[in-house]
C-alpha cells in the first residue's frame, strides 16, 4: 500500500481516537504572579499521580537495590563512591563519611537501575515479536501499595513459553463472580495522566514478565468492586484469568496502565 | 484536514490582542486543538498537560516578543510548545525516566483495513531522525499544511516536502525489513 496514504489514514485514526483538546488556563490565572501549579486542573489528580509514582518508583528502587549487580548494563563498570579525605579521625566524622558513602552508593545503584530499565525497555521494543497469546502468559499478583488516598495493584504476566512475544497497550479487564457472571471493568481515570508511564510496549522474553497497574481511589468509596476472578483480555479471542486481587476491592477502580515488559527477575517487595 | 488547522495561518494575531489576559486566553482557546495534538505527539507520555501549561506560561511571559510579521500566533505558540516538549524529554532522559513514547499508542488497532499495523508504523516513525520525525508528526498526525510546518521549523516548504519524501522512504524501508524478518 502507498505509504503516504497509510500515514494519512494512521494520522486520521489517531486524531479521531484523541480526547477533546485540553482547556487553556483561564484569564484570571494567567497573571505572572500565579505559579504554574495553580493552573493544573486540580490538585487531587496530581496528588494521586504523585502517589502512584512514589509507589511505583519506590518499588522499582527497592527492587534495584535488592537485585544489585544484575541491574547494571552488560559491560558497565561500577566505580566506588569518591572517598572524602579529611584530617579529622573522630568517630562522628567517620560515621558521617560512611553514611555519605552509603548514600552515594545507593543513589548510584538507583540511577543505574533506572538507566538499565530504560535501556532494556527501549531495546525490547524493536523489532516487535508476535503478540502474546493466552497460552504464553501466566498472570499473577505483583505488588500492592497505597498512599495519599490512592491504592495501586500490580499485575504480572510471565511469559512461560519458549518464544518472545509482544505485550503492549491497555488490556481490557473483566471481573467474574463466583456464579460466573462477568462484568467489564470500567476505569474513569485517564491512564495517560494517572500513571508515570513506567511501562512501554515491548517484547517479553521467555521466562520474563510483563506488567500493568491498576489504581484505586480509597477516599469516598464505600464499596469497591468484588469478584472471584479477574479476566485479562489480550485480544478479543485471547484472555487469561487469575484470582481477583483483594487489593482491587479496597477502593473504587480509577485507572489502568498500559502493559509492557518489566524488569527481571520477578520483582517483589520484601 | 481539519478546518482549525487550515484556518489558523490566515488569522494573524495582532500584538494588541495579546495585551490583555482575556484576549490572550481567547487566542489560546482558538488554537488549543492544534496545541493539544502537538503536545500529545511530542511530549513524553503523561506530560502533555504540564508541557502545555509551561508553554502557555512562557508565551504569556514573553508575549512582547511575538511578532505577527514573522508568522501566526499559532506558529509562535507551537514553536514554544516544541521547545518545552524537548526540554521535558531532556529532563526525563537525564533522570533516567524517559521510558519511551510508544505507550500512548495503545488505541491503535493491531491490524488496519489496509493491512499492516499502526503499531509497526509508529515504531518505524519513532526510529526516524529527529527532523524527519518532526515533519511526519506535524504533517500527518497534527495535520498541519506543508507551509505551516515549514514556518514552524524555520525551513522552506520545498525542504519540508523533500524531508517528507525521505522519511516516507525510510519508513517504507523499515516496514519492509520487518515483514521479511
Amino acid at each position: 500500500m502507498d505509504i503516504d496514504r497509510r500515514l494519512h489514514e494512521a494520522g486520521q485514526r489517531w486524531r479521531e481516537s484523541q480526547e477533546p483538546a485540553l482547556t487553556p488556563p483561564s484569564a484570571a490565572r494567567l497573571g505572572e504572579a500565579a505559579p504554574p501549579h495553580q493552573w493544573r486542573k486540580g490538585l487531587a489528580p496530581m496528588a494521586a499521580a504523585a502517589a502512584v509514582a512514589a509507589i511505583i518508583f519506590g518499588f522499582v528502587s527497592v527492587h534495584g537495590a535488592t537485585t544489585g549487580a544484575p541491574q547494571l548494563p552488560a559491560g558497565s563498570v561500577t566505580t566506588p563512591a569518591p572517598s572524602v579525605s579529611s584530617p579529622s579521625t573522630e568517630p562522628s566524622t567517620s560515621a558521617a563519611r560512611t553514611a555519605a558513602k552509603a548514600a552515594a552508593a545507593k543513589e548510584e545503584a538507583r540511577a543505574a537501575a533506572a538507566a538499565e530499565m530504560a535501556r532494556r525497555l527501549q531495546l525490547g521494543t524493536w523489532p516487535p515479536a508476535a503478540d502474546c497469546v493466552a497460552s504464553q502468559l501466566r498472570p499473577s499478583l505483583g505488588s500492592a501499595g497505597a498512599a495519599a488516598g490512592t491504592g495501586i495493584v500490580q499485575i504480572l504476566l510471565q511469559n512461560v513459553s519458549s518464544e518472545r512475544c509482544y505485550l503492549g497497550g491497555l488490556l481490557p479487564l473483566q471481573g467474574v463472580t463466583a456464579s460466573g457472571t462477568s462484568s467489564r471493568l470500567v476505569f474513569p481515570g485517564d491512564s495517560a495522566t494517572a500513571f508515570p508511564s513506567p511501562v512501554v510496549p515491548g517484547n517479553v522474553e521467555p521466562g520474563n514478565v510483563g506488567a500493568f497497574w491498576v489504581s484505586t481511589q480509597l477516599n469516598g468509596c464505600a464499596n469497591g468492586a468484588r469478584f472471584a476472578q479477574l479476566v485479562i483480555e489480550l485480544s478479543p479471542k485471547e484472555h487469561v484469568q487469575m484470582p481477583w486481587p483483594t487489593d482491587m476491592s479496597s477502593g473504587c477502580l480509577f485507572a489502568e496502565s498500559a502493559a509492557g515488559p518489566f524488569l527481571q527477575p520477578i520483582p517483589s517487595i520484601p | 484536514m481539519s478546518s482549525t488547522a487550515q484556518d489558523a495561518p490566515k488569522r494573524l494575531c495582532p500584538m494588541e490582542a495579546l495585551s490583555s489576559m482575556e484576549a490572550f486566553s481567547v487566542e489560546l482557546d482558538r488554537i488549543m486543538p492544534v496545541v493539544t495534538r502537538v503536545a500529545r505527539r511530542f511530549a513524553p507520555l503523561g506530560d502533555a498537560d504540564d508541557v502545555i501549561q509551561e508553554a502557555c506560561l512562557a508565551a504569556w511571559r514573553y508575549r512582547h516578543r511575538f511578532d505577527p510579521e514573522q508568522g501566526s500566533f499559532q506558529t509562535w505558540m507551537v514553536r514554544i510548545l516544541l521547545n518545552e516538549s524537548y526540554k521535558t524529554v531532556g529532563r526525563r532522559r537525564r533522570n533516567g525516566l524517559l521510558l519511551g513514547r510508544l505507550a500512548d499508542r495503545s488505541h491503535f488497532s493491531a491490524e488496519t483495513p489496509s493491512g499492516g499495523s499502526d503499531r509497526q508504523l509508529e515504531t518505524a516513525i519513532a526510529g526516524l531522525p529527529r527532523r524527519q520525525r518532526e515533519v511526519i508528526e506535524l504533517y500527518y498526525f497534527v495535520d498541519l499544511p506543508v507551509q505551516q510546518v515549514a514556518d514552524l521549523l524555520g525551513i522552506s516548504s520545498g525542504t519540508v516536502k523533500s524531508t517528507l519524501a525521505d522519511a516516507r522512504r525510510s519508513i517504507q524501508f523499515r516496514l519492509a525489513g520487518e515483514e521479511t524478518s
